[in-house]
């Protein structure tokens, strides 16, 4: 069992994202050694039992299911995928002329975008601002506040959303108080101009404080000495933050930018599908609201639904190689 | 030493745990039947509440009783004798229900599972996912026995193709052959010849309860607060209105500052309700169909691209900006204008006269209202001068087999479809069972009710969960029996409707329902449909944008559309008019 305490306490070492990839300068192309390979398996074999229930889960509900995407390439029948006839690209083809598709897919990518300027380093500033903070107990409230959010689910948020800016929702209700002209005209929730703001702005609200957590993490595994060193070399609080935190966590923030690039195709469904309606559908309707109503309320195809999925993970997958492989030339750490 | 084995014990343990939460993330095998019997799906008991409805089905004027719902699960079963000949074989089959949770648990299960050796295990629905269900379960091949099924028009193109594929168990005429109350819906209803693919009939009706009159329309009207109305002194003796009435009574109780809100409306309804529905030609995301044929040309057109139709659109522009419409509609989910208004902060919603025993019952509960006649039903004409009912197909919803279906499963339970409603099986549907909740009486219904009466709301408390009995329902959608000395508000307020209708007062019209369209499966229409979905949310789009020109960007929308509209047109011309 010491190996395991071993390996536990090289995965739990200062930093966190130390153990997920490889880093700068330590890379190595010497052929697999699977004698070598075996002998390691072997010998952390406790480790690898301990992983089997995860693998099992990736295999069963993320491996298998891929045998369906062939439905992509096929008109469904209810006789089954295999003995579904291939139809020629038929469904890529339509989907690159449906009306509704591209406009999904813009919407995709500039609220992925949106959030990855506005919303990814705004968890980064806020764990920097609660490591700040001297009062441990002040720190632990506010964590528990700026976290609480995550555990509400959209559902709730969206009845929320509603009350505070709808019709006889009390953001109006202020606004009319002060001048009723204003108020006459509001229209928020419907307001396609506004619509992608509202989605940004409230994931950033509901889930920045959970994004700390990471950041938060591998603040702490950074080395006090460290900061007691720049002390009393005389450096304020801002030259710590730059010079000793931030090079801390760099590695995990590239870490999560990859990983925030590799999902740019996943515009938060259960966020979108519960605050969005038909006047927004111009500028929300993302991918998979679009899937989503192409397969359960128009009865579409299953094969037109999977290309459209299909497509998306493949531009997904995409954007993660060329996110890992920019990080690793910027010499940062990356996935793999 | 002993540390060392008593981690690798701890670790084999957790290994151990973490795999069977793996299993347990697994599906519940299926039921097995009785022996030689039908394979059941998988039963789900898990607390699921109706919604209201979300989808595009009004709601229709049959699916309750007037004794409100109780929590008291059960009544003392009456002994029942061993089953039937030819009844010796259990069978359990699986069918999908609404409100599952309170389904199978009272004594009138009891008595059908003991006089039919049927048991039922049910699969919860609920208005908004109904349809994603089937889809689900007809393409993964997971099927309940008895697929029930909220069939329209906009689904009847995937109704035929399933069937085609040999999704479902077909019905022949020997199935009815000794069973005269299917017999007779078999012979008469004008629904059977539609739902056959192929001349194969494989969905069984369940028809409406409507009277002759309506002519399997549905009450196509509103229901408003007559006290708010006669508040602001624009009452109008019949509750008949013209849309200029109409619209001047909204502003005003609103300005009085009696509610919040104007008209609320169902998820489906939204925003046609207010306009189009109730003018012509035919709206989408109706029941009705929505190709027409045009009255010069005999040919089929889009009714969205119609002079008509523009002007609903406009007119539904201006009430929804002028805040005659509530505009949170637009995020309604389930049953928001129900809540609004049994709270008292809604004026008017549409098409409940069927249920309206409940919501005034609750509304003099919750004292929103002092009496029932202060919310009833308001006839509003269309902006053209005429009030249009809609007519819809003459079912309810559909029942269809599964193909995996036992002959001996399906012979039983057409058994007891024939058996429900009969005049006995209707009253154990409606009542529970005779001795216990209910005798033969020589009054006028013909029976007495033995539950306990309330004089306070003069309704009966029905001991059952669920008043209906889901598991009847696919036999026909049942005639409501109204028990002696209950109210029967709702009934006579929707009688008048239906008279008023009758009499031409005010002048009407019926928006007829096209069979063949509806059912119509071909190449262009099943991949198109009727551009329901894009048209509705197209309007939604653009009323809720102010200070545009509402007619330009409506026919902007309906050119850009055309291209494929054609496609459909061409289609239905060359097919059915050619």
């Amino acid at each position: 069992m010491a190996e395991i305490q071993q390996q536990l306490g090289t995965a739990m070492s200062p930093g966190g994202a130390a153990a997920i990839g490889p880093s700068p300068g330590r890379r190595s192309r010497e052929p697999l050694n699977w004698k070598r390979i075996g002998k390691r398996i072997w010998r952390y074999k406790w480790i690898y039992v301990m992983m089997l229930p995860t693998l099992l889960v990736i295999f069963i509900f993320r491996y298998i299911p891929m045998y369906g995407l062939q439905l992509a390439f096929k008109n469904y029948k209810l006789a089954g995928i295999a003995a579904s006839p291939w139809n020629d690209f038929a469904h890529f083809k339509r989907m690159l002329g449906y009306p509704g598709f591209m406009q999904a897919l813009q919407n995709t990518l500039i609220i992925s975008m949106m959030r990855i300027v506005i919303g990814f380093p705004f968890p980064i500033i806020l764990a920097l601002m609660i490591n700040e903070v001297r009062l441990r107990r002040s720190k632990r409230v506010l964590q528990t506040i700026y976290t609480f959010p995550h555990f509400l689910s959209w559902v709730l948020l969206a009845g929320i959303m509603l009350n505070m800016f709808g019709q006889a929702g009390i953001v109006r209700k202020v606004i009319e108080a002060i001048n009723p002209a204003w108020a006459a005209d509001w229209n928020l929730l419907y307001d396609a101009g506004a619509y992608r703001w509202m989605v940004v702005f409230s994931d950033m609200w509901k889930e920045a404080g959970w994004g700390t957590i990471i950041y938060l993490a591998a603040i702490a595994g950074i080395d006090e000495a460290l900061f007691e060193a720049a002390a009393i070399d005389g450096a304020g609080r801002g030259q710590r933050i730059r010079h000793i935190l931030l090079p801390g966590i760099i590695g995990m923030i590239a870490i999560q930018f990859v990983l925030r690039i590799g999902s740019m195709m996943e515009g938060g469904f259960d966020q979108i599908f519960n605050t969005y309606n038909e006047p927004v559908y111009r500028t929300g309707d993302i991918i998979d609201t679009f899937v989503y109503r192409m397969t359960f309320q128009r009865g579409a195809d299953m094969g037109f639904t999977t290309a459209v999925g299909l497509f998306k993970n493949v531009v997904n997958f995409a954007l993660l190689l060329m996110a890992n492989a920019i990080t690793r030339a910027l010499g940062q750490r990356t996935l793999w | 030493m002993i540390m060392r084995n008593a981690k690798r014990t701890l670790a084999f343990l957790l290994t151990v745990f973490l795999l069977a939460l793996t299993a347990a993330c697994g599906g519940t095998p299926a039921t097995t039947a009785a022996p030689e019997t039908t394979r059941a799906a998988e039963t789900t008991k898990a607390a699921e509440k109706t919604e209201a409805p979300e989808t595009d089905a009004p709601e229709t004027d049959a699916p309750e009783t007037d004794a409100p719902e109780t929590d008291a699960p059960e009544t003392d079963a009456p002994e029942t004798e061993a089953p039937a000949a030819g009844y010796e074989t259990p069978i359990r089959v699986s069918m999908n229900v609404m409100d599952a949770e309170k389904n199978g648990i009272d004594a009138r299960a009891e008595f059908v599972e003991e006089k039919f050796n049927l048991t039922f295990d049910y699969l919860p629905v609920s208005w908004g996912d109904w349809n994603e269900k089937i889809r689900t379960w007809i393409n993964t091949g997971d099927t309940p026995d008895l697929i029930w099924w909220d069939l329209k028009g906009a689904t009847a193109w995937e109704y035929q193709s399933w069937a085609r594929q040999g999704a479902f168990t077909a019905f022949s005429d020997e199935d009815f052959a000794n069973r005269p109350q299917l017999q007779e819906i078999y012979e008469t209803a004008e629904s059977i010849d539609a739902l056959r693919v192929d001349g194969t009939l494989y969905a069984w009706p369940s028809l409406r309860d409507n009277p002759p009159e309506a002519q399997n329309c549905y009450t196509s009207n509103w229901c408003y607060r007559r006290d708010w109305a006669q508040e602001v002194g624009l009452y109008k003796e019949d509750d008949i209105y013209t849309f200029e009435e109409w619209e001047e009574l909204i502003a005003a109780v609103l300005d009085a500052g009696l509610a919040q809100a104007g008209l609320v409306m169902p998820p489906w309804g939204f925003p046609h309700a207010a306009v189009l529905f109730i003018s012509d030609p035919p709206a989408e995301g109706n029941e009705t169909c929505s190709y027409i044929i045009d009255p010069d040309t005999g040919k089929y057109i889009w009714p969205p691209a119609t002079d008509a139709y523009v002007a609903g659109v406009k007119k539904t522009y201006d009430m929804y900006q002028a805040g005659l419409i509530y505009r949170d509609n637009m995020s309604f989910k389930a049953s928001e204008n129900q809540d609004m208004i049994q709270a008292g902060q809604a004026f008017a919603t549409y098409n409940v006269t069927g249920s309206l025993n409940t919501w005034t019952a609750d509304m003099i509960k919750d004292g929103t209202i002092e009496k029932r006649e202060d919310f009833g039903p308001a006839i509003v004409s269309g902006i053209d001068g005429t009030w249009y009912m809609t007519q819809t197909e003459d079912y309810w919803t559909v029942t269809a087999l599964s193909k995996d279906i036992d002959p001996e499963a399906k012979n039983r339970v057409l058994d007891f479809w024939d058996w429900i409603i009969t005049d006995e099986g209707r009253m154990v549907r409606n009542f529970g069972i005779e001795g216990t909740d209910w005798n033969w009486a020589d009054n006028e219904q013909g029976f007495e009710l033995l539950w306990d009466f309330d004089e306070a709301t003069k309704d009966y408390i029905s001991p059952y969960a669920e008043t209906r009995f889901n598991e009847a329902t696919p036999a026909e959608n049942s005639r409501v029996i109204v028990p002696p000395g209950s109210v029967t508000y709702q009934y006579d307020e929707r009688d008048r409707v239906w008279a008023a209708f009758a009499s031409g007062t005010p002048k009407s019209a019926i928006k007829p329902f096209d069979y063949q369209v509806s059912f119509l499966s071909a190449e262009n229409k099943d991949q198109f449909g009727s551009f329901n979905v894009e048209a509705k949310a197209k309007l939604n789009e653009l009323i809720a944008q102010p200070d545009i020109d509402i007619e330009a960007e409506w026919r902007a929308w309906t050119d850009s559309m055309a291209p494929d509209v054609q496609k459909v047109l061409d289609e239905l011309n060359s097919l059915l008019i050619d």
